[in-house]
């Protein structure tokens, strides 16, 4: 078996009556990429979140490229897993040549090796002839495109992507995902899956906050299933149904 | 400390940007302005008393200070809406370091506005009052500046608790009500984190005016220190 990644073990969390993790348990292998999806749709939201540190669970363990969140230090968690929102979550008056910088002086790079891969960056995600001009010019794609090119700037071990690069036109939204370095491990979140199957090794289902499929996306295509949602479901009632489960990556 | 002085920078240049900071020191420069411009004040009275010029610029001063605390709970809440605390936090930033470097940008331009304010409404007051006492006037601006201190904490502290619009406005109410209490209230009324106002008010009267300015200077200090790590275990607890 394959190191994990990401770990979790026995996460609670609810809004208001509703329970979007119900004691989840859930372990992804090192550089496996793993698309997300669950009923209701807010679940693979919060677990993201849960996993960023951002939202506390009332109960459950979480261990990240064998971090705990309690790691606050530039040196380990910073550059080790990172998180995007679906919103770019930048302040639009910076350029992304701004943003790419800040992102890096958060990571405590000095200024060399902030300039090296702020230039890999720039090149890499494609940001264009308007890295020095305010995002909020560029729109929302911009702001997108710089938001993972500033997550992707301390090559983080563990990314975590919630809804990501909507903005972004299909094709071009499609590359940029798939340049995400082979030894990431990734975890997106997507309440399409049909565009975002294709991109990934594996798929995992939470229902009612419990995983209720985690299988190989093959798995679609073998049980003759269309990569959407309603596939999805249905290899996850199969299963259940007592069908032989391959184990994941 | 690269990191605080980072966000430091980034929270001037968002103030700067969004026309906060500049409402701030116009605020805060304003409230001098009828004490500066005016020879003559109109017959203001309170409770039957005069309205003298220097419990006029605390009164000026204690709306300025509400305002920036306004501001200050707006401008956290809004944070947390936007995202962009998140943005930060995903990055390993603590958020109490975030907490602390609003707090840090708002007290440089609350020093910055507060010493444009006292120098403009310093040379209005009676040479009585002023020219033979430089160094009570430093010590009560200073108390005045701890109070707006301790204002900001408290904006910032509402701003981890409501949403902008809620925050902006109880916080006028609340930080504006005391403050005013502070600057135009009876003597003894005034609320101790507040009462450099209290004692730039009666300035021309003080018989103490450094020990009571030292005082008052030293309990706002004490109240804005409370207030942060209040503002900082809710931050470190809420959802971003």
């Amino acid at each position: 078996m394959r190191p994990a990644a990401v770990e979790v073990h026995g996460l609670r969390r609810s809004e208001g009556r509703r329970r979007l993790l119900d004691g989840l348990e859930l372990r992804v292998s090192v550089g496996a990429r793993l698309l997300l999806v669950s009923r209701p749709e807010e679940s693979v939201s919060i677990l993201l979140r849960v996993l960023a540190g951002l939202v506390r669970p009332s109960a459950g363990t979480v261990l990240l490229a064998g971090l705990s969140r309690a790691d606050d230090s530039a040196a380990g968690w910073a550059r080790r897993v990172t998180y995007l929102a679906p919103g770019a979550g930048i302040y639009s008056w910076l350029s992304p040549n701004e943003a790419l910088d800040l992102a890096g002086r958060l990571a405590g790079y000095d200024r060399a090796e902030r300039r090296r891969r702020i230039e890999a960056a720039t090149e890499h995600f494609r940001l264009g002839s308007g890295v020095d001009r305010p995002i909020s010019r560029g729109g929302a794609a911009l702001g997108q495109k710089t938001s993972l090119a500033a997550a992707m700037l301390t090559e983080p071990e563990v990314l975590l992507l919630d809804e990501p690069l909507r903005s972004v036109e299909p094709l071009e939204r499609a590359r940029l995902l798939r340049l995400l370095g082979a030894r990431t491990t990734i975890l997106l979140a997507s309440r399409l899956p049909a565009s975002d199957a294709g991109l990934m090794n594996q798929v995992a289902l939470l229902r009612d906050g419990r995983l209720a499929l985690h299988a190989p996306v093959a798995d679609l295509e073998r049980a003759g299933l269309p990569p959407s949602m309603r596939g999805i479901e249905a290899l996850a009632d199969l299963r259940a149904a007592g069908l032989p489960a391959a184990a994941p990556g | 400390m690269r990191r605080f002085a980072t966000l430091v920078g980034l929270a001037l240049r968002e103030l700067w940007l969004s026309y906060r900071l500049m409402t701030i020191l116009a605020a805060l420069v304003a409230a001098a302005l009828p004490v500066a411009l005016l020879p003559q004040l109109p017959a203001l009275t309170l409770a039957g008393a005069p309205l003298e010029r220097p419990a006029c610029f605390a009164a000026g001063l204690a709306g300025a200070l509400a305002l920036v605390a306004g501001i200050a709970a707006g401008t956290l809440s809004g944070e947390r809406g936007r995202g962009t605390l998140a943005w930060l936090a995903v990055r390993a930033v603590p958020r109490t370091t975030v907490l602390l470097a609003w707090f840090g940008a708002f007290a440089l331009v609350l020093a910055l506005g507060l010493a444009a304010s006292v120098a403009l409404a310093a040379s209005s007051l009676d040479d009585a009052q002023v020219a033979s006492r430089p160094t009570a006037l430093i010590a009560v601006s200073g108390a005045v500046g701890a109070a707006g201190l301790a204002a900001t904490a408290s904006g910032l502290l509402v701003g981890t608790l409501l949403r902008p619009i809620a925050a902006v406005l109880v916080t006028l109410v609340l930080v504006g009500g005391t403050l005013l209490v502070a600057a135009l209230g009876p003597p003894g009324w005034s609320p101790l984190p507040a009462a450099g106002l209290a004692v730039l008010a009666g300035f021309g009267d003080a018989a103490r005016p450094i020990a009571d300015a030292a005082r008052a200077s030293g309990t706002a200090l004490a109240v804005a220190a409370g207030l942060l790590l209040l503002a900082s275990a809710r931050l470190e607890r809420i959802d971003l």
